[in-house]
């Protein structure tokens, strides 16, 4: 978080009031977003976010064979890790970070124990009861500028998009608790219902009703009264959402606000999912890929 | 569904108790209609300020502590610490309330949640260099748990008379299909497609806390949020009721009849 003084606040909720930003962008408008894809060799699924080259975020999927919970025999697991590195904001030196990891964690956590990527978790189940893939997803913030839950979600999206799985046999036994499996490590799957997964939209308002901007820099967020972040599904469902800070909204902006992050989610969705399609594409043609690099 | 502590406690009848007729529920409830709710105030006798909460089955103690001379660093405005735990027996599952110091996951993001509903409304530029703790402990989780733990936390601030421009009440609605249900129970709470929390500043009129679980459609998640804000400004007017009954009783004690 940036300390920043009453008259920069001041400076930032009068631009807000007249709908402009220190940035130039209108009100909804999202910085410009870099994502790539497959960037971990050694993560069956991966991919990096970057956002207004500010927010950078990493995430990393390792799969594992493990035993489904008992209240869902028929889903695998998808379990979230997120780190925020003390390299990010000297605010997360120390135990600094854990506060949002967790809060980060559990945003992550709802939006994929919602009914809306039910499908996803079960295409994870191996032996119903008995046997099931668990994803565990690694996240590292690596760089803060804002925007962390819209960053984040995005690029466990794209991660899941192309995680693939090894082929699973199962080999039938005498009885029926018998049953053995055999991860063959020559053949792959991706998961088909991936792209039920949704996304997170954070609007903060800025004090004064029915002002709200998307995609905040962290100075915007420091000044921010009041945020809402979202969970869209492509179906444009909310699955998850939460408030931050101290101010609250009014009914009217609340229900205002909602409307344009199912719609900004909707788009945001639109369009990554046309750059991965052509991202899988390329990949599956085996067309070569000119990678971005760390440090473009 | 847990024992009742005290009876006849107050009973809430929705708008629409006369219209929709056959939506009744499993408890015999009508969808808009809240528990019996039952509040009182002041009950720990080391603590500041407490409050108590029922609402069906679910009970909830929470206990203020200061404001007291913070420990730690100097601040120009005070500090407000929360602490929410569910007992072990509160009967909800994945809850801690266990033994030792670490909070579940859960639990911490629910802390600090309850201080920012709580803080909006606390004028904490008041008590410089001073803490506030506020904790917790839902004892019986019958459904909507932690919506009570904001009403009871709220009750408990003012009766530890600390400053606050404003009271604030939590209420859940659960979406079960297509139907909107007010204030679930646990087992409602389980069937539900999905649930949506608000903390409600009633005389600002102001959401200051929102928590949305499992799916909602966009125009039901609004709808929703209307119904909860609509539950939690009639409890907070039950709650100023129990607050100014304390205060009469507080000063006929001290042989004072009039404010």
């Amino acid at each position: 978080m940036q300390f920043l003084s009453d008259a920069e606040c001041e400076y930032i909720r009068n631009g807000a009031k007249d709908g402009i930003r220190s940035d130039g962008r209108a009100m909804l408008d999202i910085r410009p977003v870099t994502l790539e894809t497959t960037v971990l060799p050694t993560a069956s699924g991966s991919a990096r976010v970057r956002i207004g080259k500010v927010t950078d975020i990493l995430v990393g999927i390792k799969p594992e064979v493990a035993e489904p919970s008992q209240d869902f025999p028929d889903e695998g697991i998808i379990s979230f890790t997120v780190e925020c590195s003390s390299l990010a904001s000297p605010d997360f030196v120390g135990r600094g970070g854990a506060d949002l990891s967790a809060e980060l964690g559990q945003l992550l956590t709802r939006l994929y124990t919602s009914p809306v990527t039910r499908e996803l978790r079960r295409s994870l189940s191996i032996i119903k009861g008995k046997k099931c893939w668990i994803l565990h997803i690694d996240a590292l913030v690596l760089d803060s500028g804002g925007n962390l839950f819209g960053a984040l979600s995005l690029a466990v999206r794209a991660a899941l998009r192309v995680v693939i799985l090894p082929r699973v046999i199962v080999i039938p036994g005498e009885a029926d608790d018998d049953d053995e499996i055999e991860v063959d490590e020559e053949e792959f799957k991706m998961l088909e219902r991936s792209r039920d997964a949704p996304i997170a939209v954070t609007l903060a308002s800025q004090g004064d009703r029915g002002i709200y901007m998307a995609d905040c820099t962290s100075e915007e967020e420091s000044c921010a009264t009041a945020s809402i972040t979202m969970g869209v599904s492509p179906l444009g469902k909310s699955c998850g959402a939460v408030s931050a800070g101290t101010g609250g909204i009014d009914l009217d902006t609340l229900s205002s606000m909602l409307k344009d992050a199912a719609q900004l989610g909707l788009e945001i969705l639109d369009a990554t999912d046309r750059f991965l399609k052509t991202d899988i594409d390329n990949r599956m043609s085996g067309a070569p890929i000119v990678p971005i690099g760390f440090f473009s | 569904m847990g024992a009742i502590t005290y009876g006849p406690l107050v009973r809430i009848d929705g708008e629409g108790a006369k219209t929709k007729e056959r939506d009744v529920r499993e408890d015999g409830r009508r969808w808009d209609e809240l528990r019996p709710i039952y509040m009182r105030v002041g009950m720990l006798s080391t603590a500041t300020g407490s409050g108590y909460f029922e609402g069906g089955g679910t009970k909830i103690f929470c206990a203020v502590h200061g404001p007291r001379p913070s420990a730690s660093n100097y601040t120009i405005d005070g500090t407000m610490h929360c602490d929410v735990r569910w007992a072990q027996f509160s009967g909800r599952e994945g809850a801690a309330g266990r033994q030792g110091d670490s909070m579940s996951e859960e639990e911490r993001e629910l802390s600090s949640s309850l201080q920012r509903t709580l803080a909006s409304a606390v004028r904490l530029e008041n008590y410089p260099k001073c803490r506030i703790d506020v904790s917790a402990f839902v004892l019986e989780d019958g459904g909507g748990g932690f919506a009570a733990v904001t009403t009871a936390a709220s009750l408990a601030l003012a009766d530890a008379g600390v400053e606050m421009t404003d009271i604030m009440a939590g209420s859940t609605v659960a979406v079960i299909g297509k139907q909107l249900v007010v204030d679930p129970s646990a087992r409602e709470e389980a069937i539900a497609d999905g649930t949506v929390r608000v903390g409600f500043a009633s005389q600002r009129a102001k959401v200051t806390d929102l928590m949305q679980n499992g799916e909602v459609d966009l125009e039901q998640f609004r709808e929703a949020i209307k119904v909860c804000c609509t539950a939690s400004a009639q409890v907070c007017g039950l709650m100023k009721e129990c607050l100014v009954k304390k205060a009469k009783k507080w000063l006929k004690k001290r042989g004072r009849s009039e404010m």
